[in-house]
């Protein structure tokens, strides 16, 4: 098991650094962040001397050796644009996106799963189409245009929430909703189809035949094996709500470090980039760890090694 | 146990009487972008300058109104001759951390500008400045290397900073926690999110009408609007046009304002002469004819916008000639004038217009329109819309073969605008003449105010006739102010300064 994890943490580790490489050269591909130095009024000889200062005149690959030497000190680089290390920009704003994934998370948990199960249960009903109807819905909605909706409905035509920043526990509710939607009608399929599998079996055919009800045989026998595959969607969703999260805080001018990336890819201020993908990377990469070792968890088919 | 509970609520409601107490006299303001420094010596962008100016206050104002340079913490300008100014500073003024402000500061303030390590953009401002002297605690004179008329101007873009606490602090710490002169102070900074500035009760000029005033950014222009219709902002800015009337009737106030930001199209004429057809000036005055301004405003822009008069400048700039005249639309000239320089139906002319989208009031809708038009004018017009990183970036590298439609602003004097576009060997300028460069020089060391006009009068008109441009509008700056807002006025250069204004 210790050792279990160490190898996973050891390749994570080079996965992140292929990560990382890929980043700093796709950051590059689109130009540099000199607009932010070179106002309206300044000369061409300005623009060479400002590439010069920020070192973008080097060859790609010196920079990269750069990048690595500080990398391996700690060291992600500083914001072009705010003058700061921009791996402390990103934590800085780390909180309130975990904030947000877990509000969405919980929402995606407490909704996903019971619906999904009460569609199994009540399998090729008018109940179970509906709630399938719904789940594609939520999955099939733009985050963007949800997002709006939920501002005017909400904020403005309701007044019951605020619509933007992060001022009070109040506003994660709509960003929570946002973000959730999507995984929501995922989860929910997901829990249906692995409940119907799971209830054809012999051992539920087995606790039927002891004369046990529908609330043992679905709530106990059924829904406990019919978690292990959701435990894998819901740790893939996690690495979907930190993409969403991308969309969700811009529209909701939520104060997370997906919004500090979004401007900083606006801005090409590379060194942000590069910091909000490593901190992503390493949550994307721990959630995938704990994933497996629950499984070996709650399945004793599987051992870890 | 039930006692416990009793003072938690009492707390709390004390806590919500307090916070409701502040929120009356709060104001804030939601913009589409968030300042990247809150040193005000380290930006030309006016959104972070809107946050800065609060703080670090500039020697002098300019009066739109009037179009002269008032004083601030600045209390007289005098030119001793053409290459000397002599500034009389506000006595009794003190940074807000007991420094006092004085010539020593003024002058230690003119000179950081341009420490090479600041690499401020704002550095175009001081480039005519080659002395500072300290007369006595409340003058300074400043030497320019050759007459400067433009300087008074520049001086309003350049804020007064406090010596002894950025030497003790550094640089940097300043951008994050500066401390100033101004009517508010600095509470809390998050990055990309919000500033929060609290009242200079001391204050200089008088304690503002505010207590507390924050200033949000907003990217998304739905969210924007929705939080001015909550009331969880009071001063908007780039209100979407389609939503004014609906805005309006909640009870909005929808004020616009023809802004600084002049929209065109440049044509690149900085390479090989003839390298490309548009280096003939009858292609170039054709795509003039061919391009209907007024149905852009009216259609696209919903009417926000001012059609430019056929030259580089709009009438809040100095150096504006009022005798030239837009190009009227004129296909049928436009036909002939490509018929004269040999293109024709069955060999038209052909341009690629490229441009950004999402930066600028309905950008990418504009740059179609332009290409329809062209198209219906027999030209094989085509656009491509960028991400606006990469339009930036193209631009600089002066990477658009042909043409490139965008809007740039800058303090509102010609020698600004007319040498950061047109000139040669500028970062944004895609043009190269030498009777041109040759008139601006001479505009920039004129100090006659009179005669400088009549120079850049001439530079205009041979901006029209030469037409290095697609002269297309002014845009109208158009913000959202909730009614509890008094004593506010929308201003060309997208400024927003809060002392004077209240809330009810």
């Amino acid at each position: 098991m210790v050792q279990f994890v160490l190898r996973r943490l050891a390749q994570g580790a080079l996965v992140l650094a292929g990560v990382l490489t890929v980043v700093f050269f796709l950051t590059r591909l689109s130009g540099e962040p000199l607009a932010l130095f070179v106002p309206v009024g300044a000369s061409s000889a300005d623009v060479e001397r400002i590439r010069h200062e920020l070192g973008f005149d080097r060859p790609l690959l010196v920079q990269l050796a750069n990048f690595w030497r500080d990398a391996l000190r700690g060291d992600l680089g500083t914001s072009v644009r705010f003058s700061e290390p921009a791996l402390g920009l990103v934590l800085e704003r780390l909180p309130a996106t975990l904030h947000l994934t877990a509000v969405a998370m919980g929402i995606v948990v407490l909704i996903g799963i019971p619906f999904g199960i009460l569609a199994a249960v009540k399998r090729n009903t008018a109940v179970d189409s509906l709630v399938m109807a719904l789940a594609m819905v939520g999955q099939s909605m733009p985050t963007f245009w949800l997002g709006v909706i939920l501002i005017l409905v909400f904020g403005v035509a309701l007044g019951w929430l605020p619509v933007f920043g992060y001022t009070s526990p109040a506003a994660l509710v709509l960003p929570g909703v946002t973000l959730g939607a999507y995984s929501i009608g995922i989860v929910a399929r997901t829990v249906r189809s692995s409940m119907l599998e799971v209830i054809r079996q012999d051992f539920v055919r087995t606790a039927r035949a002891k004369g046990l009800g529908d609330v043992r045989v679905f709530g106990k026998h059924a829904l406990r094996n019919a978690l292990i595959p959701t435990v894998t969607i819901l740790g893939l969703q996690v690495g979907a709500l930190l993409g969403g999260a991308i969309v969700t805080e811009f529209v909701f001018s939520f104060p997370g470090m997906a919004r500090l990336a979004t401007q900083a890819v606006l801005n090409r201020d590379y060194p942000v980039v590069q910091a909000f993908v490593f901190v992503t990377s390493i949550g994307v990469l721990l959630v995938n760890l704990i994933v497996d070792v629950v499984y070996a968890a709650i399945d004793p088919r599987i051992t870890l090694g | 146990m039930r006692l416990k509970l009793a003072l938690s609520v009492v707390v709390t409601l004390l806590a919500a009487a307090a916070t409701g107490a502040l929120a009356q006299r709060s104001l804030t303001v939601a913009q589409g972008t968030a300042p990247d420094t809150l040193d005000a010596q380290r930006s030309t962008v006016q959104q972070t300058l809107n946050v800065s100016y609060h703080i670090n206050e500039p020697l002098f104002q300019l009066d739109y109104a009037t179009s002269d340079i008032t004083p601030l913490l600045g209390k007289s300008l005098v030119a001793v001759d053409d290459t000397t100014w002599e500034v009389k500073l506000q006595e009794g003024v003190t940074f807000t951390n007991g420094e006092p402000f004085n010539a020593e500061a003024v002058r230690y303030s003119l000179l950081r500008v341009s420490k090479p390590e600041l690499k401020s953009p704002a550095t175009i401002y001081v480039r005519p400045i080659a002395d500072i002297a300290v007369v006595d605690e409340h003058t300074v004179r400043i030497a320019t290397d050759g007459p400067a008329p433009a300087l008074p101007l520049y001086l309003t873009r350049i804020a007064m900073v406090p010596p002894a606490y950025i030497e003790e602090v550094g640089d940097d710490a300043f951008g994050q926690n500066p401390i100033g002169t101004g009517p508010f102070k600095l509470v809390r900074w998050v990055k990309d999110d919000r500033v929060v500035l609290a009242a200079n009760a001391d204050y200089w000029r008088g304690a503002p009408e505010l207590d507390q005033v924050t200033f949000v950014s907003i990217p998304e222009t739905a969210t924007r609007m929705a939080a001015l219709q909550t009331g969880e902002a009071d001063i908007v800015t780039q209100v979407s046009v389609d939503q004014a009337s609906l805005l309006e009737r909640s009870g909005i106030v929808v004020a616009p304002v023809p802004g600084l930001r002049l929209m065109m199209i440049a044509i690149t004429l900085d390479g090989e002469p003839g390298s490309t057809p548009l280096y003939d000036v009858r292609v170039r005055q054709a795509l003039n004819y061919a391009v209907d301004k007024q149905a852009i405003v009216d259609d696209i822009l919903g009417g926000y916008g001012k059609v430019l008069e056929g030259q580089a400048l709009s009438s809040e700039y100095f150096g504006f000639n009022p005798d030239v005249k837009a190009y009227p639309y004129d296909p049928e000239k436009a036909r002939e004038l490509l018929a004269e320089a040999g293109y024709t139906a069955q060999n038209p002319l052909s341009i690629t217009i490229y441009g950004p989208q999402g930066r600028y009031l309905r950008d990418s809708e504009v740059l179609q329109a332009v290409g329809g038009q062209l198209r219906e004018a027999g030209i094989d017009a085509d656009v491509e819309v960028l991400e606006w990183g990469l339009f930036i970036n193209r631009l600089l590298a002066k990477d658009f073969d042909t043409a490139a439609f965008w809007g740039a602003s800058t303090v509102p004097d010609a020698d600004a605008w007319l040498a950061a576009m047109l000139g040669t060997g500028a970062a944004y300028s895609v043009y190269t003449n030498p009777e041109f460069d040759a008139l601006l020089a001479q505009g920039a060391r004129t100090v006659d105010r009179a005669a400088r006009l009549a120079i850049y009068q001439q530079a205009e008109e041979l901006v029209h006739e030469q037409a290095p441009f697609i002269f297309l509008y002014q845009q109208v700056d158009v913000y959202g102010v909730t009614a509890r807002v008094s004593g506010w006025q929308p201003s060309p250069d997208e400024a927003i300064y809060l002392w004077g204004v209240a809330v009810k």
